[in-house]
């Protein structure tokens, strides 16, 4: 009995590997099958996400775009407040200059009275016109009162 | 900022301390610094003292704009605005600040009034010039115009009536350099300026340990000198339409409202300077000239015993006589 034992035994050492072989031939293919299947999914939901990026790129042109439409119509606006507000200093500045003009033309002719008088007897031998003098520099000062 | 008594010295007397101290052809150490605060620019010099004076007085400076700005929600001038009625606990200088408010507008006779704030918004000052995105935040019922003797006043609690509101305004700046300077003496200095956005207030002696030199620039040529002027423990604060200008609608608006119209006030001067004892008198007393007119102002200097000067529309420059101008 233990001798039969024995014996069947080696009789079904003798026929494994096939069944063996079939076996893992089969799982290989099973699993390249699996790994296949796996990197499909995996690559089909990466385009998937890229998709999703791309139309979020989209609509995020389309933001910038609205964005920049309104940012460039706020610049407008505070451009044409800018201007209202430049002319009426650049009118304060033409009534000063007007004014300022005004009275240029004063000492032009009080200039003018002057030449009417006599000329005095020239010298003998022109004289070497003196160096203009320097501008004097502005005194020094401790602070400034800028208008605010 | 404490409280402290300020010993004011005769020029004589803090002229002989600082040749003592000092020698007579040295001169004391001088110090100065800048900073951006109060939406402008503030400059600080000091005679004598630490050297680390002028960066404390610095500090001093933007705590009181922390206490005083209407572009900071949480400035006790920001709080009393939107507490109508409802007693608060504010600061000394905040008192101070209110009751320098008060007394400006019952001597200029309401041309200086610091309850405009709804018009001055309306006129397009509503955000900061420094920070747009800090606005200035009012109760919807704030009126126009307020009612600035009406504000109680019980020691540090003050109540604004229903639809006040405060604008610290240039009064600010002005009440600022006051109080810092006077700071800057009773911390060992012989002499400070303190400069907040063409307010300006002088106290003791100036690095020459004589009278302070100041000039006046154009308002409608950066950087030329209209005047040169020569103060001691004074004020001089200028004020001028030129600046601080929006558009409404299509009209060119500015920061000094008018009272009586609630819109940008139209007279006959550009730009107006006041030498008074004080900065904050200074700055209250230049509003009438953009109010009621430059005669207006003129009058009321020889009045009230300080100097004026006005830039005109027509570019005339008229002063009280004495302006103490010096060569420029």
């Amino acid at each position: 009995m233990k001798t039969k034992m024995m014996m069947t035994t080696k009789t079904m050492t003798t026929k494994r590997p096939t069944a063996f072989f079939s076996l893992q031939a089969f799982t290989a293919v099973s699993s390249a099958a699996l790994i296949g299947i796996t990197g499909f999914l995996t690559t089909q939901a990466g385009t998937e996400e890229q998709a999703t990026v791309v139309l979020e790129d989209g609509q995020n042109t389309l933001i910038a775009a609205e964005v920049a439409a309104q940012v460039s119509e706020i610049t407008l606006r505070q451009q044409a407040e800018l201007d209202v507000a430049i002319a009426a200093i650049e009118e304060i500045k033409r009534g000063y200059l007007a004014n300022t003009q005004v009275s240029t033309p004063q000492v032009a002719r009080s200039s003018t009275a002057a030449v009417a008088t006599p000329p005095a007897p020239s010298p003998p031998t022109p004289a070497p016109a003196p160096a203009p003098a320097p501008a004097p520099a502005p005194a020094p000062v401790d602070a400034t009162s800028s208008g605010s | 900022m404490r409280n402290t008594v300020v010993y004011t010295l005769t020029d004589p007397v803090r002229g002989a301390l600082h040749a003592a101290m000092f020698g007579q052809d040295q001169g004391a150490p001088t110090f100065s610094m800048s900073a951006r605060l109060m939406g402008t620019t503030a400059n600080v010099t000091t005679v004598g003292g630490q050297g680390d004076l002028p960066a404390r007085m610095i500090e001093s400076l933007e705590r009181l704009s922390g206490l005083w700005s209407r572009f900071i929600d949480d400035s006790e001038i920001s709080r009393l605005n939107n507490s109508p009625g409802v007693p608060l606990e504010v600061s000394v200088e905040t008192v101070r600040l209110i009751e320098k408010m008060q007394a400006g507008y019952t001597r200029s006779k309401g041309a200086f009034d610091p309850t405009l704030l709804p018009a001055l918004i309306a006129e397009g000052y509503g955000s900061s010039l420094v920070n747009p995105d800090a606005r200035t935040r009012i109760p919807k019922g704030s009126r126009n115009r307020g009612s600035l003797l009406d504000i109680v006043i019980e020691g540090n609690r003050v109540t604004l009536p229903l639809g006040t509101t405060l604008d610290s305004g240039g009064v600010g700046k002005g009440l600022a350099a006051d109080m810092v300077a006077e700071f800057a003496l009773t911390e060992g200095a012989l002499g400070a300026m303190v400069e907040v956005g063409g307010d300006l207030r002088t106290i003791g002696l100036s690095p020459r340990a004589d009278r302070w030199r100041l000039a006046i620039e154009h308002p409608l040529e950066p950087g030329v000198r209209l005047a040169v002027v020569e103060l001691s423990d004074q004020g001089l604060a200028t004020s001028t339409v030129t600046k601080r200008r929006f558009s409404v609608d299509g009209r060119a608006t500015h920061h000094i409202i008018n009272p009586k119209t609630l819109a940008s006030a139209d007279s006959d001067t550009i730009q107006a300077s006041v030498i008074a004892d004080t900065a904050a008198e200074a700055e209250m007393w230049t509003k009438v000239a953009f109010v009621r007119g430059s005669k207006d102002l003129l009058t009321r200097a020889r009045t009230h015993g300080f100097h004026a000067a006005c830039f005109l529309r027509s570019g005339e420059w008229v002063t009280t006589p004495g302006w103490p101008v010096v060569d420029a």
